[in-house]
Parts: structure tokens; sequence; C-alpha cells
């Protein structure tokens, strides 16, 4: 018996660190998913009569859904199961997949940043004679990265409270699915599209950042009360 | 049919998470040492690429605003009094701004004629090039040819650098000309597309007075008394006094 009493940011730490040592395929997952969609990039997203336009939006998009979806994964009864390792509660597991979502927010904007430069000398060695891109110093080019990473940790947020909500009662998918109906026949998806705006037509990166930091915070925290509710070891 | 084209993508990309994520065998192959030589290898590579990306000449790389439509209109004045200057007699100024000398060649020459003979696959009426001549004293033995450009734009893009100068050969007393232009493949590439704070490439449906192509001609200095004719008279041809 251990009379040592464990500090919650060091159980936390042990735990983020856990997370990055085991989680791997999660990354490789990334990189696998951002080289197919690097080939998609090489096409052009529109083009004019004598220009094609070439865009990362797709595999943006495309990664997003990615963080939704490891988020949603780390949810699941055999990701937590991994948790019990150690010395846990609802709220170190809470805050350590928190700071595990947000490591892998800022790894997915940095290879943003890489494969976009990457997609520049593919594209003049095989596609075009000339590139025109954005003339963006490297102060703008961080807060591309800084606002992509922001919308990776949104998603993730929102994925891992859908997850959550799901662990929490089975019949939160179908709770999900109705809501979603409901609100599309009364709404059409005007709804879907609104909260999108929320965060695509805000003009300052000010509002913007606490925008995104009160919607994670506040899927986290909506997760955190949840993760109390559902019994590490059962349903 | 974006929309439809994402929901594709989006089962992709389920596909392969299910396979990579949940499959034992890959997953055992992806995680542990294996999954970190992956993860370092592939930022390494991706920073190597991105540092080589630096080194990419900036005529091919071009980041300057595209041309707007009132930049146009000044470029088109500037093409135009270009070819009425060389109509008139005189070479242009505007060289290295307006206007550009691509290649040129010296070839020697014997006799006192020479001909122009264009080899390309131009039809209609369009010429291929103007030739300009000028008789000069103190050139004997020698014919000296120049290739110019004026200042060309696709879409407000300047294309100038991608423009290709004719092949010249010298073959006894004719002048060969070789047309090897292409149109121009260029691209731009949207890197800032999550953040609206940024400046944006805007609308990239460019209007087609964004589109114009700089005048192209052969400069020829000749010494006096030699004759210089064209063989199929395809093209307009000035020669000055």
């Amino acid at each position: 018996m251990s009379f040592h009493e464990p500090s919650l940011w060091g159980v936390i730490k042990q735990q983020w660190l856990y997370k990055m040592r085991a989680y791997r395929q999660v990354f490789t997952s990334f990189i696998f998913i951002q080289l197919l969609f690097l080939l998609f990039a090489t096409q052009p997203f529109g083009s004019s009569d004598t220009m094609n336009i070439y865009s990362v939006l797709t595999m943006l998009v495309v990664l997003l859904i990615w963080q939704g979806i490891a988020a949603f994964l780390l949810t699941t009864k055999g990701y937590r199961y991994d948790d019990v390792t150690f010395i846990c509660n609802a709220t170190t597991s809470t805050i350590a997949n928190a700071l595990f979502l947000l490591t892998t927010a800022v790894f997915a904007a940095s290879m943003m940043f890489f494969v976009s430069r990457a997609l520049v000398v593919i594209l003049l060695f095989n596609e075009v004679d000339a590139l025109y891109v954005q003339d963006i110093n490297m102060q703008q080019m961080m807060i591309e990265g800084f606002v992509q990473m922001l919308y990776f940790l949104v998603v993730g947020s929102i994925g891992y409270l859908i997850g959550m909500l799901v662990q929490w009662h089975k019949k939160a998918v179908f709770s999900i699915v109705l809501l979603v109906i409901i609100g599309y026949v009364l709404m059409g998806n005007s709804y879907i599209a609104n909260f999108v705006k929320l965060f695509t037509e805000e003009t300052s990166l000010v509002i913007f950042t606490l925008k995104a930091l009160v919607v994670s915070c506040a899927c986290y925290s909506i997760s955190y009360f949840i993760s109390r509710e559902v019994e590490v070891d059962g349903s | 049919m974006i929309v439809a084209l994402l929901w594709i993508l989006f089962l992709i990309l389920i596909v392969f998470y299910l396979l990579f994520a949940f499959s034992k065998r890959l997953k055992d192959k992806l995680t542990g040492k294996n999954g970190a030589r992956i993860l370092i290898g592939y930022v390494v590579l991706l920073l190597l690429i991105t540092i080589s990306s630096f080194g990419i000449d900036n005529e091919s790389l071009q980041r300057k605003p595209l041309a707007t439509v009132d930049e146009m209109k000044q470029h088109e004045k500037e093409q135009l009094a270009l070819y009425q200057a060389l109509e008139n007699g005189n070479f242009p100024s505007g060289l290295g701004h307006t206007l550009f000398l691509k290649k040129s060649w010296i070839f020697p020459i014997h006799e006192k004629k020479i001909v122009f003979a264009f080899d390309s696959d131009h039809n209609g009426d369009q010429a291929l090039t103007n030739v300009y001549v000028e008789r000069k004293p103190g050139t004997a033995g020698k014919i000296e040819i120049q290739y110019y450009h004026g200042r060309s734009f696709q879409e407000g893009f300047d294309y100038t650098h991608t423009i290709m100068s004719p092949i010249v050969q010298h073959d006894g007393q004719r002048i060969i000309v070789t047309d090897q232009n292409k149109t121009a493949k260029l691209g731009a590439l949207n890197e800032v597309v999550a953040s609206r704070f940024l400046q944006n490439m805007g609308d990239t449906e460019h209007e087609v007075e964004l589109t114009s192509h700089g005048i192209s001609f052969l400069y020829v200095k000749v010494p006096k008394g030699v004759k210089v004719s064209e063989e199929k008279g395809e093209v307009s041809f000035v020669t000055k006094p």
C-alpha cells in the first residue's frame, strides 16, 4: 500500500504521456489520410480558361473530420479502459483527453502548413509552369496556423461530446439523429450552416478565438459531467 | 456537387480510418517503434520539402498580388505605345519594364540576301511574330537577331517569364524561325483557407480584360546593302530605311 498522494496534474501528465505513446496510430492514420488528400490537392479545385486554382481546403475539411472521429473514439470503451491503468477519475480523464486532442490539433495544424509548402513544390515540378500564392508573411502564416488549430480544437471537442453522449446512453445516438432530422425538417440545413458561419464568417481574430475556446470548454465541461455518470467498467 | 463529393470523401475517410485504427495487425504495425519511425520520418520529410520550397525562384512562385483592371488598362496603353514606336521606326523604350529581351543570336552572313522562313503550325491570319529590320553600318559579315516580348498577363497573373523564345537557325541564305511557344500552364494555390483575417485571394473568376498578351517581335540588325525578305509573306514586315 502506498501512502504517496499523487497530485492532480501529475496524474494528468502521466495519462497524457501514456496516450501520446499508446495512441500513435491516431497520428499515423493522420499521415495516411493527409498523403491521400495531398494527391487530391494536386488536382485543380477550380479553374478558369487559362489558370487552375488549387486549394488545401478539401484536405482541411477531411482532416477536421479525422479529428472529430479521433475524439469520438477516445470515448469508446476500449480507450476508456486504458485510463484504468492509472489512478484516475472523470476530471483527470477528461483533462488528459482534452490535452491529447489539443496536441493532435497542434500537430494537425503544423502538418497542414508543411504540406501546403510541399504542395507548392509538387505543383511547380509536375503541374504548372508558374504558381501564384498569396503574399503572406511569417506572422500571417502563424495566424492561419493558429486559426486552423482552433478549428481542430472545436471539432475535436464536439466529437468528444458526441462520443460521450453516445457512451452515456445508447439512446443518445437516436436522440442526436432525431434532433438532426427534426432540425432539418423545421429549419432546413440552415441551423448547421448558421453554426458553421458562427466561425467561418467571423472577421475578428480575438472574437473568433473566444468563440472557439468557449465552445470547446462548454463541450468538455458537459463531457466531464457526463463522464461522471459513465462507469469506467460499465456501459 | 461539392456536398456529394465531400460525402464520398467522408466515406473514404471512414473506411481508411477503420482500416488503420481497428485492424489489429495494422494497429500493431503502426504503433510502438514503427509508429514513431513513420511519424518522425514524415515530419522530417515535410520539413525538408518546406525548407526546399523557400529556394524556389521568385518568378516561378509569384507572390505579387494579381493585376487589377486599372493596372491592366495602363499595361495595355504601354503595349500600344511600344507597338506604335516600332511601327514608326523607333526602338521602343521600356526595356526591362514592359519589354524584355528574351534571346539573341548572331550569325555570319556571306550573301547579300537573307530570307526569313517561319516554320510553325500557325494557321489563319495571326502572324507568328513581327520582324523589324535595322540596317546598321559596322556589322559587316554578321547578322544579329534579338527576340523581344512585352509583359504578358493571364487573368492578372504576370506570366512573361514563362514565354519561350522561338528557335532561330541559320541555313545558308535562310533564317528559319520555329515557334515553340505554348500556352503557359498557370496555377494559383490558396494556402489561406481557414483565416478570414488575412488577405485572401479574392474572386478567382477574373475578368477577360485581365488577360493581355504582350507584343512580340524579332529585331534584326543587318549590314547595309543586305536585302532582307520573307519566304511566305505570313508576317508583317517593316524595314527601316
